[in-house]
C-alpha cells in the first residue's frame, strides 16, 4: 500500500470469493487460491477489478480511478460505477482511467514500472503532466501545493527520483520550467515562470 | 642533321612532343589532382560540421544520427544516473552517437551533447541531473528615433549575467 491509503477486508475470510475495498493506492500480487476463487478490489466510486492470479496496481485519488496491469489478466467491472462500459478486459501493460461522474474512459498502453515504482521508493515520471506530479505530492506527502500560473499544469516532465527525498524533484521542476519554487514546511508554492 | 633525320623518319616526330604541350598537360593533371583532394576535404569538413550541428534532423544520407532521448538513456545507463527534463525540449533533436565513444568526462560529454542544441544541464544531486533550455537574455536598445537626429548608440555592459547599462528609461 502506498502512503495515505486504506484497505478494508474481512479478517474472518475462510473461503469463497476474496473481496477487498481500497481507498488510495495499492499494488496487488494475487496468488491463486486453491479453489480458483476470484479476488476483487472495489474502489469508492464502485469500480471493481476482478482477477484470479495476477499483479496490478489500483489508484483512487480525487474521484479518479486508475488501474495498471503488470502481469496476467484482469476484468474491470464498471457496472455500478456509472460509466457506460460494463466490463473491460485488461492485458499486461494496459492502463485504464475512469473519472467519477464522467462517462469517459481513458485506455492506453504504458510501462507498468513507472506506476509501481513507489514500492521501491522511487518516483518515475514519463512525459507525465505536471498536474499528476503535483497530485502525488499532495496525496502521498501531504503537501498543500499552490500553482501561480495554471497553464503550467499542462506541461509534462520526465525523470526518476527517490521518493524519500522530494527536494531533488522540486529543484528539477524549478529548473525545467524556470520557476520559483518555495517550500515551507507542508506547503509548496510554484511561482510564475520567468519569461526571458 | 636532326631535321634531316626527322624528315627521313617522321615517326620520331610523333614521339617527341612539343615542350609547351608537356607543360600544359602536366598543369592540367596537377589541377585535376588538387580538385579531387579539395573535393574530398570539403566532404570531410561537411561531415564534421553536420556531426556537431545535431539540432537539425538527420539528412537522409546520414543514418547515423540518433534521437537525443536515446543518447541520454545510454549516458544514464553508463554513468548510473538519471536525467529530468520536459520532453518538449528533447523531442526532434538528434546527436551523432560517435560522441559517446570519445574519451570524455561526464561534464565534458554532456556539454558536447547539449550545448549545440541550446540546452543546459545542472547536477541536482549525486545521481540526478536536470536538462533545460539555455536561457538567452535579450537586450533591447532604448534609443529611439527623433526627428532629424541620428540614432545614438546605447551601450550595455554584461557583468556575471546581470545587466547594467547607462541608458535610463525612455
Amino acid at each position: 500500500m502506498n502512503a495515505n491509503s486504506r484497505l478494508r477486508y474481512r479478517p474472518d475470510w475462510q473461503g469463497g470469493p476474496r473481496q477487498v475495498y481500497l481507498e488510495g493506492e495499492a499494488y496487488f500480487d494475487v496468488a491463486p487460491s486453491g479453489d480458483q476463487q476470484s479476488f476483487t478490489v472495489t474502489t469508492p466510486n464502485q469500480v471493481q477489478v476482478q482477477v484470479l492470479a495476477t499483479q496490478f496496481m489500483v489508484r483512487e485519488r480525487a474521484r479518479t480511478t486508475q488501474v495498471v496491469l503488470k502481469d496476467g489478466r484482469i476484468h474491470v467491472n464498471l457496472a455500478n460505477s456509472g460509466a457506460r462500459a460494463a466490463d473491460l478486459r485488461l492485458h499486461p501493460g494496459d492502463y485504464v482511467e475512469l473519472v467519477d461522474g464522467l462517462n469517459t474512459i481513458t485506455r492506453k498502453k504504458v510501462e507498468p514500472g513507472q506506476y509501481t515504482a513507489w514500492k521501491d521508493n522511487r518516483l518515475i515520471f514519463q512525459d507525465t503532466p505536471l498536474e499528476d506530479i503535483l497530485s502525488r505530492l499532495k496525496y502521498e506527502y501531504g503537501y498543500q501545493v499552490e500553482v501561480k500560473d495554471s497553464t503550467l499544469l499542462k506541461e509534462s516532465f520526465t525523470g526518476s527520483y527517490s521518493s524519500l527525498r522530494v527536494e531533488a524533484l522540486l529543484t528539477a521542476l524549478a529548473r525545467s520550467f524556470a520557476l520559483e519554487v518555495k517550500q515551507d514546511q507542508q506547503q509548496i508554492i510554484l511561482g510564475h515562470q520567468v519569461r526571458l | 642533321m636532326i631535321k634531316k633525320l626527322l624528315s627521313k623518319h617522321p615517326i620520331l616526330m610523333l614521339e617527341m612532343p612539343d615542350p609547351t604541350q608537356v607543360v600544359y598537360t602536366l598543369s592540367t593533371g596537377l589541377l585535376l589532382i588538387f580538385f579531387i583532394i579539395g573535393l574530398g576535404f570539403c566532404t570531410t569538413a561537411q561531415e564534421l560540421i553536420s556531426s556537431f550541428n545535431p539540432q537539425s534532423p538527420p539528412p537522409s544520407s546520414d543514418l547515423h544520427q540518433q534521437p537525443l532521448s536515446e543518447i541520454l538513456d545510454q549516458i544514464a545507463r553508463k554513468y548510473q544516473l538519471s536525467f529530468g527534463f520536459s520532453p518538449k525540449y528533447i523531442k526532434g533533436k538528434f546527436v551523432d552517437p560517435k560522441i559517446l565513444k570519445l574519451n570524455l568526462r561526464l561534464d565534458q560529454l554532456l556539454t558536447r551533447v547539449l550545448h549545440p542544441l541550446e540546452l543546459h544541464f545542472e547536477k541536482v544531486d549525486e545521481r540526478n541531473y536536470v536538462i533545460y533550455p539555455a536561457r538567452i537574455s535579450k537586450l533591447e536598445s532604448k534609443s529611439v528615433f527623433k526627428a532629424g537626429l541620428p540614432l545614438l548608440p546605447d551601450p550595455v555592459k554584461i557583468c556575471q549575467s546581470k545587466l547594467s547599462g547607462n541608458s535610463g528609461p525612455g
